[in-house]
């Protein structure tokens, strides 16, 4: 007989854990068994994840990291392997907003948002993937957005960002699958998170739960919860999938 | 268990995807009504549910009976007490190329694939909208893409996913979710049937290398009918080791 899902003995990374949709992947992952590697830039809010974690019984190493540093990343996935004894599961979540009007937009805010949202998928997936190789073995989660599939105004990096994350999934799934490294994405639409409170003023978010046909947005733990499915040996045949999370927003 | 005490339609149930389906959810706590037309294989999976220590109803017809669906979904109510699930995966296959196709193999492959599924949606929504709950899951394939041979098996696949679509927004609203899944070459009697050349072909067309077993399909049927996506409304999800990125 099967049991919940089951990640006993596995190791994760997960970049942006310290809040959010990211705090909400760990502990889901904790939930599952898996001890945790938290990457993010704020220590005080990687210490309070990794408390959630301890008190779920797994093991979680906090790694303060800046995910657009080369060295640093690297750094983050040899003390997950030095000092929890092995990789398998990486989650690429950090990322960032900077909206704008195009002619308002500067280069600096542009390479912020690129750098954070697509290059550190670049930097991570590299460096893990050299430990999932060797192993023959890796699961690595992209959270990509609707935002990259559809568009909108005044955001145009973030969305540029997100639909490279996508194809970038792919291009990487098809050339990792040979080593048994599973390659997918997580598409959410609209999720309750601290990000949206900044950026979306509750008159908006009212209006914009109209388009949603299921007529509210997510809770974080309703990104969480497929994400640990692609984590898990249950999706074996999914390789470079989108898998979106968005009550229907873009199908409408 | 990730679907304790839920009840299931499965269609297409004595073989196949359909039977690997019916396994996996037993396995996490399902009743589960089987739908086939044939009815001893029916009756050996039924057997198997029983071993598994599962508990099951038969219901063997034919999808694109209306009747016979709207019984089928009115037995398995009073039977279980609520219909939560229903996986719409029975279809057939009439394939010949476009010159050579003639009009009742079209017309079979869409009253089965298309209407059949269209039916059993139809019939299953209405206990789910009025206990405003439920998970539909339709079974479209990756011939949706394009596939020599199967215009009208590919035509009826597509059809299906507008149809999941359509009836993930005008069901949402009831908290009632409707996705598909989009199987690529899986290892069942309908591949069997194929010569080891045509095999070969297909097989070098997998970035993973191997055909799908039916138990992978089958795991993403139990997270979509789990309440592990509850915010997944309307999608379409390839299970194909890669064959189609789209």
């Amino acid at each position: 007989m099967s049991l919940e899902i089951c990640l006993d003995g596995k190791v994760a990374v997960v970049t942006g854990a310290g809040r959010g949709i990211g705090k909400a992947i760990a502990v889901a992952l904790a939930q599952a068994g898996a001890d945790l590697v938290l990457a993010a830039r704020t220590t005080s809010q990687l210490v309070e994840t990794a408390k959630e974690i301890h008190a779920l019984g797994r093991r979680a190493l906090d790694v303060p990291t800046d995910v657009t540093s080369k060295d640093q990343v690297e750094q983050l996935m040899a003390q997950a392997v030095n000092k929890m004894g092995g990789l398998h599961i990486l989650v690429n979540n950090a990322a960032t907003m900077a909206p704008a009007a195009l002619v308002e937009q500067t280069e600096e805010d542009w390479d912020k948002v690129l750098d954070v949202n697509l290059k550190s998928m670049f930097l991570c997936t590299q460096a893990a993937a050299r430990y999932f190789i060797d192993a023959r073995y890796g699961k690595i989660i992209n959270m990509a957005s609707t935002g990259g599939m559809i568009a909108g105004p005044m955001n145009a990096s973030y969305h540029a960002s997100k639909a490279g994350c996508i194809l970038f999934t792919k291009s990487v799934a098809v050339e990792l699958i040979r080593y048994n490294i599973n390659v997918n994405a997580v598409g959410p639409g609209f999720v309750d998170t601290a990000l949206v409170d900044q950026f979306v003023q509750k008159k908006t978010r009212s209006s914009m739960t109209k388009f949603i046909p299921i007529r509210r947005f997510a809770n974080p733990v309703e990104i969480a919860k497929p994400v640990v499915f692609l984590a898990s040996d249950l999706s074996s045949y999914l390789v470079g999938e989108h898998v979106v999370i968005d009550g229907g927003l873009t199908v409408l | 268990m990730r679907l304790k005490d839920k009840a299931a339609i499965v269609t297409g149930a004595a073989r196949g995807i359909g039977e690997a389906v019916v396994y996996r959810f037993i396995e996490e706590g399902c009743r589960v009504t089987l739908c086939d037309m044939d009815g001893d294989a029916l009756n050996t999976v039924a057997a198997k549910v029983k071993e598994l220590g599962g508990s099951c109803l038969t219901a063997m017809g034919n999808i694109t009976d209306r009747n016979f669906v709207q019984r089928m979904v009115e037995d398995t109510v009073s039977a279980f007490g609520s219909l939560d699930i229903l996986v719409n995966n029975a279809a057939i296959t009439r394939d010949a190329i476009l010159h050579k196709m003639s009009e009742q193999q079209w017309d079979e492959v869409i009253e089965v694939n298309l209407k059949g599924s269209f039916n059993c949606l139809q019939a299953a929504a209405i206990p789910m909208r009025q206990q405003q709950s439920g998970s539909i899951i339709n079974v479209s394939s990756t011939s949706r893409f394009g596939n020599p041979g199967q215009l009208n098996y590919s035509a009826a696949k597509g059809g299906v996913v507008a149809m999941t679509r359509t009836a993930a927004i005008e069901l949402a609203r009831k908290n009632v979710r409707c996705n598909c899944i989009s199987p690529g070459t899986i290892w069942t009697d309908m591949l069997k049937a194929v010569t080891e050349s045509v095999l070969e072909t297909l097989r070098a067309g997998i970035p993973l290398g191997r055909f799908g077993d039916p138990k992978e399909v089958a795991e993403l049927a139990v997270f979509l009918a789990s309440d592990e996506s509850t915010y997944l409304i309307g999608q379409t999800i390839n299970v194909d080791g890669g064959s189609f990125m789209i």
